[in-house]
């Protein structure tokens, strides 16, 4: 995609003045804070955490595909803590870090028993833990657009492709409950004269919602 | 036009005055969270090498750069974090001869090398951090009793927006974050310190 931008004088003049502060304010900072959080929950209610895959030689699961299934949930069940996901990170740190996660139900079972793990999830009243493994990939784009001060003119299209899985592992048993996989794909458009529009597929948000409705239909 | 030339000399020169053109120094900064743990009965002296406590990476030329990262501080502040919450009770000593035969263990963690990555440089397009520690954990009298490396690797969250100095404090504090947690986990794990701690167990139940 090209775009052309003519810009007049004071702008750069300004941009110099924004590009000299930015410089002088990067120069100096230091600091040390903790970043913990308490979880607000109501007792009264169970809890269950939904946590994305992240681990060293592993797609990426992204955050906000995980904060969309917590969204999700939220509107959907009215009597249920849904924690999130960085908070429940952070509660239970070193244990749920990349590098230091439970990768299979067994090795929670080990985490369990030590007792300060065991304690904390029963704090939370955590009794599911949904695993959330997958990512939403490009798979092809073609076209190109020009834009210039009388506006655009040009045609793209990419199309992706969201391929999830998600492994409820319920907490008093210590078994995986269910697991549940959701693919979408969808290509978007972005026709522009003058004005480009475009005409988006969310994949994305389509296949975080499908994922809501199975993960609801598992744990009720 | 004038007024805008005087305006690019203003900035021209206070970018020489600064300095900031040719170097960036950076203070890393730490933001880990309280470390869920078991508490060790056991009183702990931790000794900094200089080249940890007061550690700065410098490399003179990156990018048409002059780069320095000071670590230091925010190592011990966070290795202190850690190890408070890990022992019953915890104290960092200046000086490795001092008085340490009133402690039960002592602990010497080595910053050994540390390297960072620009989005320009990395197959993710984000800053990125690694370092290699090395620890040694004794008794008063020298004896060693473990001796594991630990190693922590983190990124920015995203290049887009994110200066220099911002991206590598968010990079080192992930990277800070991990080697924090990695730490716990192998120290926990060890069979040399399990079998040590098991031994202090017997002690105590037969006095």
């Amino acid at each position: 995609m090209k775009i052309r931008n003519i810009q007049c004088p004071s702008r750069t003049v300004s941009a110099l003045l924004i590009a000299c502060c930015l410089m002088l304010t990067a120069c100096a900072s230091i600091g040390t804070k903790k970043s913990n959080q308490p979880v607000a929950i109501d007792p009264s209610f169970r809890s269950i955490a939904i946590l994305g895959r992240r681990h060293v030689g592993h797609d990426q699961t992204e955050l906000d595909y995980v904060a969309c299934i917590e969204d999700e949930l939220r509107l959907r069940f009215n009597l249920l803590n849904i924690i999130p996901e960085q908070q429940f990170i952070d509660n239970m740190y070193p244990y749920f870090e990349k590098s230091t996660a439970p990768l299979t139900v067994n090795n929670l079972s080990l985490m369990m028993q030590k007792p300060v793990i065991a304690k904390k999830l029963d704090e939370l009243n955590v009794d599911h833990l949904i695993w959330i493994n997958g990512k939403t990939h490009r798979t092809g784009q073609s076209g190109s657009i020009t834009c210039a001060t009388t506006g655009c003119l040009g045609y793209a299209t990419w199309s992706d492709e969201a391929d999830y899985e998600a492994h409820i592992w319920d907490i008093d048993s210590v078994s995986e409950s269910d697991s549940i996989e959701t693919n979408r794909a969808g290509t978007s458009y972005l026709p522009a004269i003058v004005v480009p529009i475009p005409i988006l597929a969310r994949v994305k948000t389509g296949a975080c919602r499908e994922m809501a409705r199975q993960i609801t239909r598992s744990l009720r | 036009m004038k007024v805008i030339n005087i305006l690019f000399g203003g900035f021209v020169l206070l970018v020489v005055l600064t300095g900031c053109a040719s170097k960036l120094v950076v203070d890393t900064i730490v933001d880990v969270p309280d470390t869920l743990t078991e508490e060790i009965p056991a009183d702990v002296a931790i000794y900094f090498p200089e080249t940890t406590r007061n550690h700065e990476y410098i490399e003179t030329s990156r990018e048409g750069k002059a780069w320095s990262i000071n670590t230091g501080p925010s190592q011990v502040a966070l290795l202190n974090q850690v190890f408070e919450s890990m022992f019953a009770s915890t104290n960092s000593v200046e000086n490795i001869d001092d008085a340490l035969a009133e402690y039960d263990l002592i602990i010497v963690p080595e910053l050994q090398d540390m390297q960072f990555s620009l989005p320009s440089k990395t197959r993710l397009g984000v800053y990125e951090v690694w370092m290699q520690y090395q620890f040694s954990v004794s008794l008063p009298d020298g004896t060693s009793i473990a001796m594991f490396p630990v190693n922590g690797y983190g990124t920015s969250a995203t290049a887009a927006f994110t200066g220099n100095t911002e991206g590598i404090q968010q990079a080192a504090n992930a990277a800070f974050r991990e080697l924090g947690a990695k730490l716990v986990v192998r120290f926990n794990d060890n069979i040399d310190i399990q079998k040590w701690l098991l031994s202090q167990k017997g002690k105590h139940e037969d006095s």
